[in-house]
């Protein structure tokens, strides 16, 4: 009976594999994988986090080389005459000083085509639904939102790596639940900024270094406009970049590809930190304001989320 | 070596073996997209190391196959809680007993819900036809361990389909 039963084991695993061959696009894809998991940010954080992948090709991209003048383009409009350089000069100082000035880095980010998923150090990323993403970061500290279509928070993630351990605490607001993880510090990773936006998620910092990156790869002033009733500076940025690996999805090679890159930057026209960084593509695009908070005490609370009552911990 | 020599051996290897390994892969996720989800991760470790590894490089891409799988399942299981309140949870490997199951599906449904070193050994010593030295050095263990662990794995996937059919009717309607 034994070998009866061995004997159809077999059989039975035959028959579940009969006719299945290797894609010949598999190797492929893995030559591709490997090349971008070179350039990537696997992680927002340690442990869980919050992350999003584009729909599109907004994916991953090599760093590209710089491309698009940065020339003292004249800004015609009110409020004198201001370089291209110049503003470039004095967006990047900004950037620099309010990092000194350890704030509460704030962004508001809204996705359109983008989807967004909860990356869990133990299994594979989960679809949050939502649109809206509201980071607070301060040193080891950061509480990322995702907000609902509707308005309402739908996930909050809260990380904090002050104790050489990664604390992940996680509300989901439309299960009514919540759950805390302690993790191991992930090898730190340098994102890859390049002179496109390839990957949405960065922190507050990251985008300082990204909004630093693409004045340097090619931007013009376009003249000024009231932004959330702030006066700003419009820059418009466009880059071209090389894609290791455009047109490949066929199965073929890679075939590097010069690719274009376009966005708008709105500066403070008073202290030149970044007030709005917008991009889109064909099938995507995405807003994102910037805040730079006071460390008082009201402030401070955002970085952490508040369990609400009646939550169930699970 | 260089590059287009590497990609040509490898182009060679993968000719012969590749259909071979890619059902191994399917066997130990359970299932065609996983199964090529996760050897398409083995192959790209494979890249990776590309020049470090000496000879044939099947027994790597084998091992790495398991270790991968084992790592996967280990993960999933931590998990697996977690994920239905988020509303992402997994397809249960639990069998749909409103359709109709033959007991060769039942058994590959109950070669999924084994943990990971079970199926690993079920695998490597009735799927690859490996011994048991052969498939220890694979999975880095006893041949003991071995021995026991496809033992008890096929002991469990009895009682498994068991539980779902008549296995004792069904061998003998097989035999007949």
């Amino acid at each position: 009976m034994n070998q009866d039963f061995d004997e159809l084991v077999r059989d039975s695993m035959t028959r579940f594999t009969d006719g299945i061959d290797m894609p010949p696009a598999l190797v492929t894809s893995a030559r591709r994988q490997r090349h971008l998991r070179r350039t990537r940010i696997a992680w927002l954080a340690s442990g869980a986090a919050v992350t999003a992948a584009a729909a599109v090709t907004i994916g991953t991209i090599a760093t590209g080389t710089a491309a698009g003048p940065v020339g003292p383009h004249r800004n015609g409009d009110h409020g004198g005459v201001q370089t291209t350089a110049m503003v470039i000069t004095h967006v990047e100082r900004a950037l620099a000083a309010a990092a000194t000035g350890r704030p509460i880095t704030y962004t508001s980010q809204v996705n359109h085509g983008i989807k967004l998923f909860l990356v869990t150090p133990h299994g594979r990323p989960v679809r949050v639904h939502g649109s809206v993403m509201k980071t607070w970061s301060r040193g080891p500290l950061q509480r990322v939102v995702i907000t609902a279509p509707g308005g309402k928070p739908a996930l909050s993630t809260t990380t904090d790596n002050s104790s050489g351990k990664s604390v992940q605490t996680i509300v989901s607001f439309q299960q009514r639940v919540w759950w805390r993880g302690t993790y191991d510090l992930p090898p730190r990773t340098k994102p890859s900024i390049g002179c496109a936006v390839g990957n949405v998620n960065l922190t507050p910092s990251q985008w300082a270094k990204q909004v630093r990156k693409l004045l340097s790869c090619g931007a013009a002033v376009v003249g000024r406009q009231r932004v959330d009733g702030v006066e700003t500076i419009r820059l418009k940025l466009s880059s071209s970049y090389r894609h290791a690996c455009a047109g490949a999805s066929g199965g073929g090679r890679c075939h590097p590809q010069s690719v274009g890159w376009s966005g708008i930057l709105w500066a403070n026209a008073k202290t030149y930190l970044p007030v709005r960084l917008k991009s889109h593509g064909r099938k995507f695009s995405f807003q994102i304001d910037f805040r730079w908070l006071a460390p008082t005490s009201a402030n401070l609370a955002e970085l952490h989320q508040r369990i609400p009552a009646g939550f169930k911990h699970v | 070596m260089r590059d287009a020599e590497d990609g040509d051996d490898l182009e060679h290897f993968l000719a012969e073996r590749g259909s071979h390994l890619m059902r191994t892969a399917v066997l130990l996720a359970g299932g065609r997209q996983d199964g090529e989800d996760l050897m398409q991760a083995a192959l790209e470790r494979l890249l990776r190391q590309g020049r470090r590894i000496q000879g044939n490089p099947e027994g790597y891409l084998r091992r790495t196959l398991y270790n991968l799988a084992a790592d996967r399942w280990r993960r999933q299981e931590r998990w697996r809680r977690k994920l239905p309140v988020l509303g992402g949870g997994q397809q249960s490997a639990e069998p749909d007993l409103t359709a109709a199951v033959d007991l060769r599906d039942a058994l590959i449904r109950a070669l999924c819900l084994l943990p990971p070193q079970q199926r690993a050994a079920v695998v490597l010593r009735h799927w690859e036809q490996l011994s048991e030295a052969e498939a220890a050095d694979v999975l880095g263990c006893s041949e003991g361990t071995v021995k026991a662990a496809t033992s008890r794995g096929l002991r469990r996937m009895r009682e498994l389909a068991a539980g779902w059919l008549d296995i004792d009717a069904e061998l003998t309607e097989n035999r007949t």
